[in-house]
């Protein structure tokens, strides 16, 4: 049975390791299955790798957004950062700008966030504010689970 | 049941690719091209964002020690 939900986004590292050329088979059954969401820093960190490799910027981030939903700064975007931002200081907690944006796009996008596994407890206080999260590992365990189904699937349609 | 209208051309391609894929019906080569056509676009999308394994770690790597 599936438990992922059909929207996903990526943090910047777990957003990394997904799209390495090793995972492209991975990659295109996610593009199959799931809309998917990339907040900016995930995006400006797949776009720096990209132009280490010196790659012409624009034409990657055109290729990025035939691909991807890239979740770009908007009103509600910037609401939603500084109602979480405010909610998290009045707690003490000054959050990491990049976090933040990564967290607050999930939420407007509601859509669940698979982070970094280095990642994920950082990420934890934004949940009572809205955002759901799953490691990449247990991300990557579903994924493969739903790619058992779906072979299963075909192999008794063939029958 | 709906009806489309291909050229002469098309007709004698579409009719040879039937015969290829032991299929039943028109209905039948049509899903298999599309589901074709979905797999390749896909294959197409996948390999336009992909980055070099060892870009990435390095840049992995770095994202995950400044981040903490």
């Amino acid at each position: 049975m599936r438990m992922l939900p059909e929207r996903i986004s990526f943090d910047p590292v777990s957003f990394l390791k997904v799209t390495r050329k090793q995972n492209k088979e991975i990659l295109e059954f996610i593009l199959a299955e799931f809309q998917v969401y990339i907040p900016l820093p995930s995006a400006n960190a797949y776009l720096m790798t990209k132009v280490l490799l010196n790659g012409n910027v624009e034409e990657e981030i055109k290729a990025l957004k035939e691909v991807f939903n890239v979740v770009e700064v908007s009103d509600q975007l910037m609401e939603k950062m500084a109602e979480l931002g405010g909610a998290l200081i009045k707690e003490g907690v000054v959050p990491n700008f990049s976090d933040l944006m990564t967290a607050a796009s999930a939420i407007l996008t509601e859509s669940l966030l698979i982070v970094n596994d280095k990642r994920a407890k950082r990420y934890e206080m934004f949940s009572k504010y809205g955002l759901d999260i799953i490691s990449y590992t247990k991300f990557l365990e579903e994924i493969e689970s739903l790619v058992e189904e779906e072979a299963r699937k075909v192999a008794r349609w063939q029958v | 049941m709906k009806t489309i209208a291909v050229d002469e051309e098309t007709w004698e391609a579409i009719k040879q690719l039937k015969a290829k894929l032991d299929a039943k019906s028109y209905t039948e080569v049509l899903k298999k091209l599309i589901e074709v056509w979905h797999s390749v676009e896909l294959d197409m999308k996948a390999e336009k964002v992909a980055l070099d394994d060892d870009e990435a770690e390095m840049i992995i790597s770095l994202l995950e020690n400044s981040e903490d």
